[in-house]
């Protein structure tokens, strides 16, 4: 019992940071209606970020995490520039392998700079825990919940109580309609690709003290972020948090009964059965997220 | 312009136009041995005819339907693995087991369509990189059937044509080339029938389609039936070829991103395309694999994203367009280059 509690606490640490990887992705097709392949790579370019950070400068990658999020965002508008805007209207296939082709440029790129190696940060409470009760939160980990707590709580500041925001909001729900209310979608498009990729490169950064960075390392968690982002219901923030939250219970439970290799798959069936689950209106949110009473229209608060 | 050549001389003209092409690329393919200098050069050419045969396959269901798969390699691992265990654990030979291997894979393709086809497109994207990462979880965990990580070995047995084990690399090439060919047939077939007719409706328009009276589901079912067979059936012949297999290089990510890529590079909406794409870009990752090593190895796939992205920028159509409107155009005078005629009748 105490172990299942556990690992349901150690769920939703996990789960607070695979919401905030993942608040990225929903962002971008949210707002562009494109699926980011890409996204992984730049969540591994913010955890290499803040690796070097550490190496070079002794930064905490709790420090350094908005930085770093900052300079990968501005690569993603550079990015966003050359590769996807000129296909935001084009094939769905364009769409799909225009990213495809980022991330293989980015995961192979970083593979030749930075090797085959796993790197990994070594932090003052790397291995400190806080005691509840009888169960123990992971230090890291909090921090990292911590952090997903707050960039949450800025972006949706910032999307609803800001007129950038509030015109993303409207990009996102009607196109048409914020183009004839003068909102430039092309500064829009920039603005959603380069805060949803530095979103995701600030949590890169903070989960980096307790896990190991790799060029690789993208592609592990890219069919979370799509697993998340489907049961939150594609579009809506507050979903893409539960998401995050069920698939990280889902995944940290399922150790509890399963042997760990076989973790992911229970997150990518769980996957296949939330696809099976929902209907083909993509704006509708999941029975889970139904049964949470989370809407899903478009950012908008309930 | 003076006069046209008559009706039959135009006809015949127009015919030979469009077959010699095809002629150029049977003696192309079938010739191989004899113009290609040395044994590097034909393994050169059975991985194109192998990856052809799979850039084929995936166009079948990327291409023809629109329905993008990342995740196309669980049917070749499938394949890959149905082909080897039969082998391997059974003593069957690979020519049948090769046969069942493909039926296996459109089986598979057929149980996952049916759970996944209600959803569109980008939902089935998603779903295929699933099914991908599920199966190599699988293949890696039921070490008991699979042999797990460590991979399978196929028994190398010196000239033994009843277990497809050759001791020439000629044979495999032609198996590779038959394969290549088959699945060209497969893919003109396809498209000029019924099934072809209803998938370009619907990718024209879905909804005017529908009305029309096409049923979507079952046409994207049938194609991506075929699709994981032809798919299946290269997977046997990889693993009878290379004689190693393990989940590392068979349910790879590299390896649909691969195929998908010398598909849409050749041109998804042709039946030769895929096959063209898979000529251009397989000497050159041959070349770049073989250039670049150890530490800077990853830049051929590096470069491989700069062509994908370009390609999808300048040209989404592919090659094999471009290459057809230039070939209709040399010809054309050719076909109905005129009689001069005192008379001028045209």
């Amino acid at each position: 019992m105490l172990g299942l509690a556990q690992a349901v606490l150690n769920g939703l640490l996990i789960g607070g940071v695979y919401g905030l990887i993942t608040i990225g992705l929903t962002l971008v097709f949210g707002v562009m209606k494109v699926v980011n392949f890409a996204q992984g790579e730049f969540l591994m370019l913010g955890m290499f970020g803040a690796y070097f950070a550490w190496r070079l400068f002794g930064l905490d990658p709790a420090v350094s995490a908005l930085g770093i999020g900052l300079i990968v965002g501005l690569l993603g508008v550079l990015v966003e520039r050359v590769v996807i805007e000129p296909i935001v209207h084009a094939t769905h296939l364009s769409q799909i392998f225009a990213t495809v082709g980022v991330s293989l440029i980015l995961l192979n790129g970083a593979a030749v700079v930075f090797g085959n190696d796993y790197y990994s940060v070594h932090t003052a409470y790397q291995t400190s825990t806080l005691a509840l009760g009888e169960l123990r939160l992971s230090v890291p980990n909090l921090i990292s919940f911590g952090w997903a707590v707050i960039m949450v709580i800025v972006l949706q500041v910032f999307l609803f109580y800001t007129d950038v925001g509030r015109a993303l909001r409207a990009t996102a729900q009607n196109r048409d309609a914020a183009i004839l209310m003068g909102i430039d979608p092309r500064r829009m498009f920039m603005m959603a690709f380069g805060i949803g990729v530095g979103l995701t490169a600030v949590a890169g950064a903070v989960i980096l003290p307790y896990t190991t960075v790799t060029p690789q390392s993208g592609q592990q968690y890219i069919v979370i972020m799509f697993t998340v982002m489907v049961l939150g219901g594609l579009t809506s923030i507050r979903g893409t948090l539960a998401g995050g939250l069920v698939v990280g219970v889902v995944q940290s439970v399922s150790t509890v009964f399963l042997p760990t290799s076989l973790e992911n798959l229970v997150v990518f069936l769980v996957f296949l059965a939330a696809l099976a689950l929902t209907r083909s209106d993509r704006t509708r949110p999941s029975w889970p997220m139904r049964a949470l009473r989370l809407r899903s229209r478009a950012f908008r608060q309930s | 312009m003076g006069p046209m050549l008559p009706g039959r001389q135009r006809r015949f003209r127009s015919l030979a136009v469009r077959l010699a092409p095809l002629a150029l690329g049977l003696a192309l393919v079938l010739g191989a041995p004899g113009y290609l200098p040395d044994q590097f050069y034909l393994r050169v050419a059975t991985f194109i005819c192998f990856y052809g045969v799979l850039a084929l396959g995936w166009n079948l269901i990327g291409g023809y339907a629109d329905q993008l798969s990342l995740g196309h390699a669980v049917f070749f691992a499938i394949g890959a693995y149905a082909t080897a265990l039969l082998q391997v654990d059974l003593g069957l030979t690979p020519w049948v087991g090769v046969v069942l291997a493909t039926a296996l894979g459109g089986l598979s393709a057929l149980a996952f369509g049916l759970l996944t086809f209600r959803w569109s497109g980008t939902y089935f994207t998603l779903a295929t990189l699933a099914l991908l990462e599920i199966g190599g979880i699988c293949a890696t965990y039921f070490r008991s059937v699979t042999r797990g990580s460590s991979g399978i070995s196929i028994p190398i047995l010196r000239d033994s044509p009843a277990m497809m084990q050759f001791d020439s690399p000629l044979p495999y090439y032609y198996l590779a080339a038959a394969m290549l060919l088959g699945s060209l047939l497969v893919s003109w077939l396809v498209l000029t029938s019924k099934l072809g007719y209803r998938l370009r409706a619907i990718r024209a328009n879905r909804e005017a389609a529908q009305l029309a009276g096409v049923n979507l589901f079952r046409s994207k079912l049938a194609a991506l039936v075929i699709s994981a067979s032809l798919v299946a059936a290269a997977g046997g012949f990889y693993a009878e070829y290379i004689q190693f297999i393990d989940p590392d290089s068979t349910f790879s990510l590299q390896l649909a991103v691969n195929m998908a890529l010398f598909a849409i590079v050749g041109g998804v909406s042709t039946w030769w395309g895929p096959a063209l794409g898979a000529a251009i870009m397989v000497p050159i990752t041959q070349y770049t694999s073989m250039q670049l090593t150890g530490r800077l190895a990853p830049l051929g796939e590096v470069g491989l994203g700069l062509i994908l992205i370009t390609v999808i920028l300048l040209r989404p159509q592919g090659v094999a367009p471009a290459l057809a409107a230039f070939w209709t155009a040399v010809s054309r005078r050719f076909v109905e280059r005129s009689v001069p005629d005192a008379r001028g009748v045209g």
